[in-house]
């Protein structure tokens, strides 16, 4: 009986051991020195396509086959522009991660305000342009082809183009087209781009155009919702650190994990803005880029263009499908100056930073957080980074993880 | 001496029952959130429920009840513009409130601009 009590205990003791030598061991291998909320922070940031469909709940052409097919071939078409000549893919090139590397945007109008962003991931936005004008993808398509800097079109000339050439393949789709009775002239027609044109239309006649030209834009974003970046260096590591893979050592380098450990400490400041799987929050700030007398094209201005807009969500969906509009805070104060949070993924091929491309690389950047232009009395939200010069080098080391390939390719 | 001392520390003690006399707007309502799921992530959309009562249990209706929110450490306020709706019976109803960064934020409750409660809670990824 002792025997038995004594082989008991025995196996007892041995299982305690087991149980903490398998424990501390697992801390040292499993988490490399990462705490819980380190590891919370990097699963948040790991590419996630889990939020697309709830982003784009206004857009029902989502999912569908046919959307996805003709918004490819539209994506590539010059034939919806004033010009004849410029497709989507003119500025944002599928060979570079489909961002402007050619500054194409300013070579179509040199007085352009901004570069074309690149798209891989775009879906995953809650709000489009740098000051957030547009609170859809499928209405930011609206808006470039009207936009005189752009496609320099009308509705009426990309609603003409999209019957002509695509309603015998997609008669889903496309049903309207047979119905409405689309005026032979006059070439353009819009409230903002040919106004006399446009009201000229009967109303019937608008409200055909309309419905047709949202089914395009639907149908752009729904091939957009496709474009994906691949998995970078930074989500496999961190797919191997949470699942206790031993081989996470290998997939980062000391300095880059040095550069990540920086990335993720809140006194550094970019985790506070550069959250999510896409590396950014959607939020608005002022980081201290916006130009003394120059016109402002910042949140507040995009703010008042989206809420006159005509495709903005609550003027074609129901109230519970657009909640960050319902919602959408106009503070004057924190809105002035602020601009959209870029993501931070597939840099690689970018050729210029922030709003206005002020920047042509991320050194540059960096040492704009370091040491920020504010101006007296203007609202800012960001404070000088502290970051030694080697650990300006780790940072940028860890931002270069996370150039990926497109995925969809 | 002792005398003006004395008259100090009453004006002193005055000066504070005077900057606390805005405490006395939260004693006679009291004021209670409820249904933030804990923990509160980052870039989510949250309803939540306000009780707003007397001392005595009672029920506010009718209030002109505001809501703001900021991160003490950081320049800006909440990223929305939540919305309070009246229920019933001091029952009122905060949709549209969110929080687009990790760490500490502070809510406030006003009352005719007054504050009336004031919660701090902790958002995460």
């Amino acid at each position: 009986m002792s025997r038995t009590l004594a082989g008991f205990f025995g196996l007892l003791v041995l299982s305690v051991l087991f149980l903490v030598f398998h424990h501390v061991h697992a801390a040292d291998d499993i988490h490399g020195g990462w705490s819980e909320d380190d590891i919370r922070n990097m699963r948040g940031l790991r590419l996630s396509v889990a939020g697309i469909a709830g982003k784009n709940r206004s857009n029902e052409l989502l999912q569908r086959d046919d959307a996805i097919e003709l918004g490819r071939r539209l994506f590539h078409d010059p034939g919806m522009s004033g010009s004849g000549q410029v497709a989507c893919s003119t500025c944002h090139r599928p060979e570079n991660g489909y961002q402007d590397t050619e500054f194409m945007t300013f070579k179509l109008d040199p007085e352009a305000r901004h570069r074309a962003p690149g798209l891989l991931g775009v879906a995953l936005q809650d709000w489009f342009f740098w000051d957030g004008r547009a609170d859809s993808l499928w209405s930011q398509a609206l808006a470039v082809i009207e936009n005189p800097s752009e496609h320099a079109s009308s509705r009426l000339q990309a609603v003409r183009h999209l019957c002509a050439r695509y309603s015998e393949s997609f008669p889903a789709l496309l049903k309207d087209c047979s119905r409405v009775d689309l005026p032979g002239a006059p070439v353009h027609a819009s409230p903002l781009a040919a106004e006399e044109n446009w009201r000229r239309l009967s109303a019937a006649q608008r409200e055909s155009i309309d419905k047709l030209f949202v089914i395009l834009g639907k149908s752009i974003a729904a091939f957009e919702a496709g474009l994906l970046p691949g998995a970078s260096r930074f989500d496999l590591y961190v797919d191997a650190i949470a699942a206790g893979d031993s081989t996470a050592a290998a997939i980062l380098s000391e300095k880059e994990v040095a550069g990540l450990k920086l990335f993720l400490d809140a006194r550094v400041g970019c985790i506070n803005c550069h959250n999510g799987p896409m590396f950014s929050n959607s939020g608005f700030f002022a980081v201290a880029t916006d130009t003394p007398g120059q016109p402002e094209h910042d949140r507040r201005r995009g703010i008042e263009i989206l809420l006159n807009s005509e495709f903005n969500c609550l003027k074609w969906g129901a109230p519970e499908n657009c909640p960050k509009l319902l919602y959408i805070k106009k503070d004057e104060a924190e809105t002035a100056g602020a601009y959209k949070v870029p993501s931070l993924r597939n840099l690689r091929h970018a050729p210029a930073f922030m709003h206005d491309g002020r920047f042509k690389n991320l050194e540059a950047v960096i040492e704009h957080y370091r040491n920020p232009a504010t101006l007296p009395l203007r609202h800012v939200d960001i404070r000088p980074a502290a970051l030694f010069p080697h650990q300006r080098e780790q940072l940028l080391s860890f931002l270069n993880v996370l150039g990926t390939e497109d995925a969809s390719k | 001496m002792s005398n003006r001392i004395s008259s100090m520390i009453a004006a002193l003690l005055a000066c504070c029952a005077f900057l606390g006399a805005p405490r006395a707007v939260a004693a006679e309502a009291v004021a209670r959130l409820d249904g933030l799921p804990a923990p509160v992530l980052v870039n989510q959309f949250y309803e939540c429920l306000l009780l707003v009562t007397d001392a005595d249990g009672t029920g506010l209706p009718g209030l002109r009840l505001q809501i703001r929110g900021r991160m003490p450490e950081h320049a800006h306020g909440l990223p929305t513009a939540p919305r309070i709706s009246e229920e019933s019976g001091g029952h009122y109803r905060i949709r549209g409130l969110s929080f687009n960064m990790p760490g500490r934020w502070v809510i406030e409750i006003l009352r005719d601009g007054k504050p009336l409660l004031r919660q701090e809670l902790t958002v995460q990824f």
